[in-house]
Order: structure tokens, then C-alpha cells, then sequence
């Protein structure tokens, strides 16, 4: 990881957890009483660090945005908890998906350098985590699994969607 | 140290993963009410099922010395209660404290026991060393058992009410008329009152006490109720039947009674007796 690399990826964690923060965190998309979207944009933060970022310095960027979040959010603990769960669960899912030829040192998954249909797969399986853990962690029971289900779905597409669109905004700065 | 410091480079990882998920976890619970009120009532149904099963066990083998402890309680209830009834007559303030040391009850076991005889026996397990006497009388809560025959040091032989030689005065509540109270050997449960004269009345359903007459017994303790009055043609009292308040076949623990002035009473009736 070189400096540019550092650099990107502040730029980009900036970025996310103001949109997140500032403008997500006050749009509420109830409609009636269906009240299962959300959006989740801060994660991309730990999903789009390049792949040979170690490990003990993923789980620390997760926690600290995680917190980061929670102060906002006025939920202590809740995203943190979410957070680090899939940032320790990354480098299983990054294993898992590995290309044939492996990966080199500069790649970061992000969707210019990778192909699209793997970098769907990546990010949602990796939202899917991430949504179910902070759904989990936030009713703290499984006795609502249902809604935790639904809570996950219609969270995980909106926010897949938003992020590739941001994704294709912004291009050049990744 | 060396490999203190391998296992850290090895699994810190998965150690640092959940150190922070156990600080996110504690903040969770801790700040977050909701979450909060989830984890205390999830940890006190695991705690509380834990809790009890342990308590069950630690009953169950203190259950002997409960048990003992019950018996104790019992006695001193049951011992209150004979003091009341000793009071209830005593005028002099004297006497009411005196009166109140008069009686005191040992709890016993019965570890051995016959009813089905004409002449039934039962088995103390207490003896002298508990300070059983002879001749000291024995009852439970609501009703007589017999009295003692024999002490020794671990045991104790108790001539059950349902023997032939067993005399006991009792008399009607509702009138204080005396009778003696014998067994004539068909029913453990129907016991009959002889020695009521005819001239007194009797009511089918009157409750029979102890009349404390003998240095066996304390006034009041409750025996049963009258079943059935005859009057045999030409008698000069009642043959009364009473039936029981306690099962004496289904007993198994029972109370010495012992009668502290009980020396004191009899010297002097001996020496006025000549």
C-alpha cells in the first residue's frame, strides 16, 4: 500500500462517513408502515481496502469508523459491533473469492480494478453480513428474525445501488 | 516468552477481533436501553436456571437437617400452643410464668412401629441422651401417641394409645366432664371414652381434649371427635366412641412431652394419698 493508496482511502473514508453521517443519517425512507430501508454506505469504508491491508489494521478501522458512527446514530456499540464482525469476516470472503491467479499487491476490490460481476458478488455477500449483523445487534434477539431478515434485504440493495452509482460519479478519485 | 509472543503473532488476530467485539458488546449493553433490558433478562433466565438447579441440590442434601430444624420449630409452636391452654386457667401472674416453664417438648422419630396387635408398641428413635424419660407422654400436633415405657440411651419403647393397658384421662371440651379414654381393639381410628356418667350431656361431634389431670399429658391437646353415643340399658355411663384427628398408622415423627414439675406433683400426692 503506497501512499496514494493511504491517501485514496482516507479521502474516500472522509467522504463516506459525511454523506453516512450528515445526509443519510436524516433520510427517512418509511413508506407507510413499511419501514425496512435504510441506508448502510459507511461499510464500503473497510470494503474497498486493498486487499494485503493486515488484517489487525482492518479490525481497528472498523471499530474506530464503527464507533465513529455510533456517536452519531446515538447508538454506542451497535455499528461497532457490526463492523468489526465484517471486517473480521473479510478476509475469509476475500479468500473465498480469490481469482484463479491470486491477488496482486496493488489490488484493492474496488470496481474499476476488479470485474463487475465479481465485485457484485464481493460487496453483496459482504453487505449481507454486515446488515444482518447490525440488525442482530440492534434488536439484540433473534425472537424478531423475520424483521431482521427483511431489515437486511432492504437495506443491503439501496445501499448496494447508491454505492456503485457513487462508484460511477466519482471514477477518477479510486 | 518466545512463545507467548508466537501464539500473539499466530492468533492475534482472532484475539484483537474479540477484544473489540467484546468492548462494542459492553458498550452495547451498557448505553443502549433496550439491549440493556435484553442481556439483564437473558442472563437472569441462563443465571436463574442455573441457580436453581444448584439450590435443589444443595436442599436436597441439606434436607435432613431442614427436616430436624422443622421438628424443632414444630415443638416450640406446639409447645406455645400447651402453654396457652395452661394459662388460660392459671389466675395468678405467678403462676403464669411459672406455668410457662412447665412443659417442654423433645421431637422424635418413630423408627419402628406396630397397629395392626391388640397391644401395640412403638419404636423412639431419641433416648435418654435427648432426654426422654419414663413414663413421659407422647403426642403430635393433633393428637396422642402414647406414652413411654422404656428409655434407653438411643431409644425409647412407647406404649402406643392402641394397647389394652393404655388409660388416659380425657375429657369433653364443651363441658369439661371427664372420661378415660381406652382402646378396645377393632379400629385404629375409633378409640372409646368410658367413665362419663348419664347425667351429663353429650353431643355427637364434641371434641375430645387431654384433661391434664396426670402428670402425662398438658391440658388441651386435641385427641377427636365424639363418632357415636350409646347407653347400654342399666349403665350408669355413656359408651362413647370417638374418632381420632391424626392417623396414629401414618405417623412418623411425634413429640416427647416432659413435664418438669412432673417429680414435684406426684411426691406430693403419694404423701397424701397414705
Amino acid at each position: 500500500m503506497n501512499n496514494t493508496a493511504i491517501y485514496r482511502n482516507i479521502v474516500r473514508a472522509i467522504g463516506l462517513l459525511l454523506l453516512q453521517l450528515l445526509v443519510l443519517n436524516r433520510v427517512d425512507l418509511g413508506i407507510g408502515s413499511f419501514h425496512y430501508i435504510h441506508f448502510l454506505i459507511y461499510p464500503f469504508i473497510i470494503l474497498m481496502l486493498p486487499v494485503n491491508t493486515p488484517k489487525a489494521v482492518v479490525l481497528l478501522a472498523s471499530f474506530a469508523i464503527g464507533i465513529t458512527v455510533d456517536m452519531f446514530y446515538n447508538s454506542p456499540g451497535v455499528h461497532a459491533a457490526a463492523l468489526v464482525v465484517t471486517g473480521y469476516l473479510r478476509a475469509l470472503i476475500l479468500r473465498f473469492l480469490a481469482p484463479y491467479e491470486g491477488y496482486t499487491n496493488k489490488t484493492s476490490p474496488t470496481l474499476v480494478q476488479t470485474g463487475f460481476s465479481w465485485f457484485i458478488s464481493y460487496t453483496s455477500v459482504m453487505m449481507l453480513i454486515h446488515c444482518f449483523a447490525y440488525f442482530s445487534f440492534e434488536a439484540f434477539t433473534f425472537v424478531y428474525f423475520f424483521d431482521i431478515f427483511l431489515n437486511t434485504i432492504f437495506t443491503v440493495i439501496p445501499s448496494l445501488v447508491l454505492f456503485i452509482l457513487l462508484h460511477l460519479i466519482f471514477r477518477s478519485k479510486f | 516468552m518466545g512463545n507467548v509472543f508466537l501464539i500473539l503473532l499466530r492468533f492475534g488476530y482472532h484475539i484483537l477481533f474479540f477484544l473489540l467485539e467484546f468492548v462494542a458488546i459492553y458498550l452495547i449493553v451498557n448505553y443502549n436501553q433496550s439491549q440493556k433490558e435484553i442481556f439483564i433478562n437473558s442472563t437472569n433466565i441462563l443465571a436463574t436456571s442455573v441457580n436453581q438447579k444448584v439450590d435443589d441440590l444443595e436442599r436436597f442434601s441439606n434436607l435432613q437437617q431442614t427436616n430436624d430444624q422443622l421438628k424443632l420449630e414444630n415443638a416450640r409452636l406446639v409447645e406455645r400452643f400447651i402453654q396457652e391452654n395452661v394459662n388460660s386457667t392459671a389466675q395468678n401472674i405467678d403462676t403464669l410464668v411459672s406455668d410457662s416453664l412447665k412443659y417442654e417438648l423433645i421431637p422424635a422419630t418413630i423408627c419402628n412401629s406396630t397397629y395392626t396387635l391388640r397391644n401395640n408398641n412403638l419404636t423412639l428413635c431419641q433416648g435418654s441422651l435427648s432426654g426422654i424419660e419414663k413414663d413421659m407422654g407422647v403426642i403430635t400436633d393433633n393428637g396422642l401417641v402414647g406414652i413411654v415405657r422404656n428409655v434407653s440411651p438411643n431409644y425409647s419403647r412407647v406404649m402406643s394409645i392402641l394397647h389394652s393397658q393404655s388409660l388416659i384421662d380425657c375429657a369433653i371440651k364443651r363441658n369439661n366432664a371427664h372420661g378415660t379414654l381406652i382402646w378396645n381393639g377393632r379400629n385404629s381410628r375409633i378409640l372409646n371414652l368410658i367413665d362419663i356418667p348419664k347425667h351429663i350431656s353429650v353431643l355427637q361431634g364434641d371434641t375430645i381434649i387431654t384433661s391434664g389431670y396426670s402428670t402425662i399429658f398438658p391440658k388441651g391437646i386435641l385427641v377427636g371427635k365424639i363418632k357415636e353415643v350409646t347407653l347400654a340399658n342399666g349403665s350408669n355411663s355413656y359408651d362413647i366412641s370417638v374418632e381420632l384427628f391424626n392417623d396414629p398408622v401414618t405417623l412418623n415423627t411425634a413429640f416427647v412431652v416432659r413435664n418438669k414439675q412432673a417429680a414435684e406433683q406426684l411426691a406430693i400426692e403419694s404423701q397424701t394419698s397414705q
